[in-house]
Parts: C-alpha cells; structure tokens; sequence
C-alpha cells in the first residue's frame, strides 16, 4: 500500500492483477484510473496484454511466461509485475489530461419505447417533459464498460428523476433501450431481460465489430442525451442501415 | 534444450556429411543416426521425475526380438526406443499382459513414455509371455529386453 | 477442404485462444474452456497453437468431411467414432473424404476439441475467431454450429501435406499419443487449487472452513459463461455492497444465494459480487472437464505455487512439442 496515492495492488489469480485506486467513485479517482491506463498502454511492460478500469480500480492482465523471460528472476512474476505496475501508478503526475470526448446519444423518448417514463414522471412528481429535460440536460461521465460489450456505467444523474428496479425484471429490453435504475442511467447495447425502468431508445449503435474501438462509448466519454422526434428516430435508424452497407 | 535448438541440430546433421551423431552433454544424450532416422534422446527434467526419451523407427515391429537358442524357442522382445516402462494405459486399468498371457504379433504389450509421448509397444511374434523383465516406471534402454515369449503357433 | 455439420449435438462451437485486449471495452474473451486440450490438438496437427478448433461439448456432434483431413481429437473422451469405429484420442489422424466424425457421449470430461490442419477458415474478428453468441461474432456466423453448415479448412503446409500423406500411407492410427493425464485426469472428483480472492477475508469463518474443507457439487447449471457449485452455503460476516471489479476465468465469485460461481471462459468482463477465491491457471481444464455432479474440493495454494504450476505445465507442453516434432518429421514418422 503506497499511502501517497492511496493506492493498494493485489493478485487476480496468476495472470492478473488489480490495482485500487481509492475506494469511492469520483471523478478524481476516475482521473487517476484513466491515467494510469494511458500510462501502462503507452510504455507497456513485456508481458501486458491488457487494462480494464472499473470506477475505482484496473485490472491488469499479463501473460505470467512473458513476464518470465523478460525480466530479471525474482521471487515470483507477481512481484515483477507488482513493481511495474507501481510505476505506472506512481508516474501519473507526469500525463496531461485528456479532455473528454463527448458521445451524442439520440433517444426518442416516451411512448412505446419509453414505456416506465410515465411512471418515472408519476412517481417523483413531474411532468414527463421535465423528466426529459432533467435527463437530458447534463452530461454523464461513463467510468466504465462492462455487463455487455459497449455497456456505459455512467455516474451523475439528478436525483430528482431516480427510481428503483422493477420488482419483476421484463423477459427481453429491445437493443438501444435506456433507462434508469436507482441512481444510475444506461442504454442496453443488446437485446436482453433486464429490471431497469426503460424511459426511451436511441437508434444508434452501441456495439461496431468492424471498427477499432468496437463500441461507440468508451470509457473516460462523457454522454449527452440529445431528445429527437419519431420522424429523426426513424431517419437515423435508415441512415445507420446505409452506413452498415459501407 | 529447448524446441528450436534440437530442430537446428537436426537440420544441420540432414546437412552434413555425416550419418550418426552422438551428443553427450551436462546429462543430455542425443543419439541421431541419419539415414535410419532414429533420434533418441534423453534429457533429466527439473520437474518431472519420470525420465524420457524419444526413439523414432520406420518398422518398429521388426528387428525387435532376438533368438535365444534353447529347446522351447524363446524370444525376447526388446525396446525399440528408451522411454520409462508402464504395463497398463493407465493407472488402475488392467495391465496389456501378464506372465501367463497369450500374445499375437502385433498386440500391443506395454506402452513407453518418451518426451510426454506414450508409445504403444507391439509382440514381435506369436507365444505366451513366460517372464516380464522390467517394472513399471523403469527407464528402459534402447535394445534392453522387455519380455520372454515362449514362441507358439 | 470443407466440413459438413451433419449434427451439431448438444453444442459445437468455434473457439480459439480468445479476444485478448478489448475488454476494456466490454468485449467477452470467450475463446476453449480447456485451451490446454486445443494447444496440444494444434501442435500434433502442426498449426499455430492458438488456432481455432472445434469444442464439441457433451455428446452428438457429427461432421463428414469433403476432403482428406489432418485432425486430432484432444479434450475429454467423448468416445469419438469414425465411420462407426472407434477412433483414438491425442494423436494425428487421417481422417479420408467422405468419413463422419460422431461423438457418442462422455466416457471422461466435458469438452473434446477437434484440432484441424490448416485451421478452420473463418474470419477474426476483433482479433479472434473464437464464437461469441451473444454480441454474433466469431465463429461461423457468430452462432454455435448449425445443421448444414460448411467450414472452409485453411490451406496445408508443406510439413502438414506431408505428415498426413504418411499417416496416409500406414492405413492405420499411429501408435502413439500424448500423455494427457499431466492436463487432467478426468476424475469424479478433483482437487481444485484456488488462491484467495478479493474478498475472502469479507466473508465469516464458519464459510471459510466450508470453503476450504468442503466438498462442492457442480451444479446443472453450467455453461461457457459459468458453472454454478452447491455445497455449504457462502456468506459475508456481514453485507457489503461492491463496486464492480474485473474478474477473469476462474474467479469464484459468490452471490446472495451463496452458491459460489466460477466464472469460465464466456464470463462477462467485470463483476460485482463478493470474490472468495480464484482458481489457478494449471487447474482450468480440470475444472473446465468437471461433468455436473461433479465434486471438488477447493484447496487454497499460494501464489507462488500458482506460478510454479504454470511452468510445470509450459515445461510438459515445450517437451511434448519437441517429441511430436520428432516423431512426425524425421523420417519414418509414424509408429
């Protein structure tokens, strides 16, 4: 534990291991794991494969025989990479910040594809414009991808349009779907059962295994929910199937 | 030694002028002999108590056993490759032969582990087994005799 | 060179090594449950290690080939048949155009793995061939094997023309094969070797002694993404909401039900329940073969023992890799 950085590592098995920077979430220690990625990502160690934030920690995996051979014996390859992996944690004065990209989520919302945003409304007594508004209105710092490929974990929702799970979780959430959940909103990149209060749909795609990265919202973005009309949904929709043909 | 070592080893000995080769070094044997292509080796391993071996042979079925002259034709069948003796496919399974077992050419008697390869060794002739010679887990020697075999029809 | 499926069986999938460096994104490694089993399916077959094969899972699996074959049935023994005859497991095979493969059902272990010479010719995508279901990509189609579907088989070396043209001409299996049981045994039982999780020391120690004396029984509730285990139950010593972490193949993850769940090779990439341990490396295609009914025990190693297995295991695979080079291609290759 390196008290400085309030920074503890600790074994994921043989072949990774996970490094915790504080234990809450915030966007200051979201700053220190984006650093921290881009560091290890720019001056790799012989043997890293990969790094994958979460809202306060990374995970970062090796290949244990790399690891081996490429660097000087010591009691064990854990330790090496412990070592490593404290530089890159302990340098991250030295990187700028990048500012954040920003991702435009176009959500049509209400009606048929936002069938809790009535609720929602009812339930913290709003109008459903104002609920849309309050949704729309600021932007969400996405801290992690997880769950499913392109899956946002977004932080910063106004308490004013929370609300909790369903109590029984629907069998299938159509592609696109967003809603909230508690204090947290997201989109759902894929068709799946899910408990979350669905409030609209965008007609963009989350998930692009052509393109490298192969989702549209990484981690460090910052979302914006942008309200369209049926009309907008529907062209956009039609435009993403021409843009699939390219 | 690792992989691509002994392959460089034995791609400069197909080159050569040579037809046998024979490495003896800090406990590694290589026995290469070119035109009959029959590489052995033998390298202790840190990890592995087991001791092995690879023996490669075009026809391992012949020139296997040796006559031994006596009243009742006996036959020795030998190892063709150095590699540790084990009678049964398994631990727990039932041995291929016993003493008391009728063999015919070609059944497999015992298998030799060499290089993390288990070799299935086959009867060079028809008989019964009279005698075992060697014991599980006993590194064999090329040539070193396996079993007796009272030759029969 | 073309496979027909004629039965994809319980399921058959196209799996390699995995996406590797894209989970940041959200992107499931998936890739073998056993890849120990597929390596060892490629070398005798002489491909790349990490080229894609076949994971055929329980039983029914059936394909005929169009054209001559190199193949190697590696994994557990899921009595596998040609033409109606047995055919032998961990060694190169001829397999002729116009002969079916079936898999009749598991003698030992879970999953065999079809290594083919050449490799099975789909395309990557986001680096790996391996089949993942659910976001449709990899593999044929982006889907488990199908009736009908036919799988292009990559062009042949010069070496791999060769060892099949011997194999070929001897008319029969060779007579030798890998030594398997330093992979897995295929047991009843195992012994699963875990380092401590995250976690661990969260939950009450009535739960860590079950954990770590008990015996656990795999569950019917085991698939690619995890296998779910039922034993004394698992608790906290007292509740504590998690953040989401990365979790990886093996983690052993334990939710309110207290049914602990290892996750395997389709897992997603970060979880959020409590982590009581993580299964090491050597012991994956152990646990990977468990049938369900199963029983494990979890025995807590450290990580240095970890790591020593995992060298073990390199050691037996780059010695084994020496004794198939020998044997398939210096002269006589194949007895």
């Amino acid at each position: 534990m390196i008290e400085k950085y309030d920074l503890h590592i600790k074994p994921l098995g043989d072949s990774a291991l996970v490094v915790q920077f504080g234990k809450d979430v915030s966007e200051e220690t979201h700053e220190k794991v984006m650093n921290f990625i881009q560091a290890i990502e720019s001056n790799p160690f012989k043997g890293f494969l990969e790094a994958v934030p979460t809202y306060n920690t990374v995970t970062v995996f090796y290949n244990p025989l790399l690891v081996f051979h490429s660097y000087p014996k010591q009691h064990s390859v854990f330790e090496t990479v412990y070592e490593r992996v404290q530089n890159y944690a302990t340098q991250h004065g030295e990187y700028v910040k990048e500012a954040s990209n920003i991702v435009e989520i176009p959500v049509l919302y209400g009606g048929e594809f936002g069938p809790d945003l009535d609720l929602i409304a009812h339930r913290n007594q709003l109008r459903t414009e104002e609920v849309i508004q309050i949704h729309s209105e600021r932007d969400y710092l996405v801290y992690m991808i997880g769950f499913a490929p392109g899956f946002p974990y977004v932080g910063g929702m106004d308490e004013r349009i929370e609300a909790p799970r369903k109590e029984n979780p629907r069998k299938s959430i159509p592609a696109g779907s967003v809603g909230i959940a508690g204090k947290q909103t997201g989109i759902y990149p894929f068709e799946s059962p899910g408990g979350w209060q669905i409030i609209g749909r965008t007609p963009a795609e989350l998930f692009l295994p052509e393109r490298n990265p192969p989702t549209l919202i990484q981690p460090g973005d910052r979302l914006r929910f942008v309200p369209i009309d049926a009309e907008e949904y529907m062209k956009q929709l039609g435009g993403r199937k021409d843009d699939d043909q390219n | 030694m690792k992989t691509e070592r002994l392959r460089e080893i034995i791609h400069i000995v197909e080159e050569a002028d040579v037809d046998v080769l024979h490495i003896e070094e800090n406990g590694f044997k290589l026995y290469y002999e070119k035109n009959g292509a029959q590489p052995t080796m033998h390298q202790p391993s840190d990890h592995f108590k087991a001791k092995e071996a690879v023996h490669e042979e075009e026809h391992p079925s012949e020139e296997k056993s040796t006559h031994i002259e006596s009243d009742d034709k006996r036959e020795e069948i030998v190892s063709p490759m150095i590699g540790t003796f084990f009678s049964r496919p398994e631990p727990g399974a039932d041995p291929y032969v016993q003493v008391g077992s009728t063999v015919t050419a070609g059944d497999t008697v015992c298998v030799l582990e060499a290089m993390k390869l288990m070799n299935e060794i086959t009867a060079s002739t028809t008989g019964e087994i009279v005698d075992m010679l060697v014991s599980d887990g006993d590194v064999i020697e090329y040539g070193q005799p396996l079993f007796t075999v009272r030759v029969g029809e | 060179m073309t496979i027909k499926i004629k039965h994809p069986g319980v399921q058959a999938t196209i799996q390699d090594f995995g996406r590797i460096g894209a989970q940041k994104y959200g992107i499931v490694v998936s890739g073998a449950m056993d890849k120990m089993s597929l390596r060892i399916g490629n070398i005798l077959v002489h491909n790349v290690e990490h080229e894609a094969g076949i994971e055929v899972m329980f039983y029914g699996t059936t394909f005929e080939c169009t054209e001559d074959l190199l193949i190697a049935i590696t994994g557990g023994d899921l009595q596998p048949e040609m033409d109606g005859n047995a055919v032998p497991m961990w060694r190169p095979i001829f397999m002729k155009e116009g002969s079916t493969l079936t898999f009749k059902g598991p003698k030992s272990g879970l999953l065999a793995y079809v290594a083919i010479a050449g490799g099975i010719d789909v395309p990557e995508e986001i680096g790996s061939k391996s089949t993942f279901s659910k976001a449709r990509i990899g593999g044929y189609k982006g889907r488990a094997l199908q009736t009908g579907d036919e799988l292009a088989v990559g062009l042949l070396s010069d070496t791999q023309d060769k060892v099949m043209q011997s194999l070929q001409k001897l008319h029969t299996h060779p007579t030798w094969y890998v030594n398997a049981t330093k992979v897995f045994a295929g047991k009843k039982s195992e012994k699963i070797r875990v380092l401590k999780g995250s976690e661990y020391e969260l939950f009450s120690e009535k739960s860590q002694t079950a954990f770590t004396t008990g015996t656990y029984t795999l569950t019917p509730q085991a698939d690619r993404m995890g296998y779910t285990f039922s034993g004394d139950a698992l608790r906290l010593s007292t509740w504590e909401e998690l953040l989401s972490e990365g979790v990886t193949y093996g983690t052993i993850q334990v939710p309110a039900s207290g049914k602990p769940i290892v996750l395997m090779a389709e897992r997603q990439t970060t979880g959020g329940y409590p982590r009581i341990g993580q299964v090491i490396s050597a012991d994956l295609p152990k646990l990977a073969q468990l049938q369900p009914n199963s029983q494990v025990t979890f025995e807590i190693v450290s990580i240095e023992e970890a790591e020593k297995e995992l060298f073990r295991l390199e050691d037996f695979i780059e010695e084994l890799k020496l004794g198939i080079y020998l044997k398939t291609t210096t002269g006589g290759m194949t007895q």
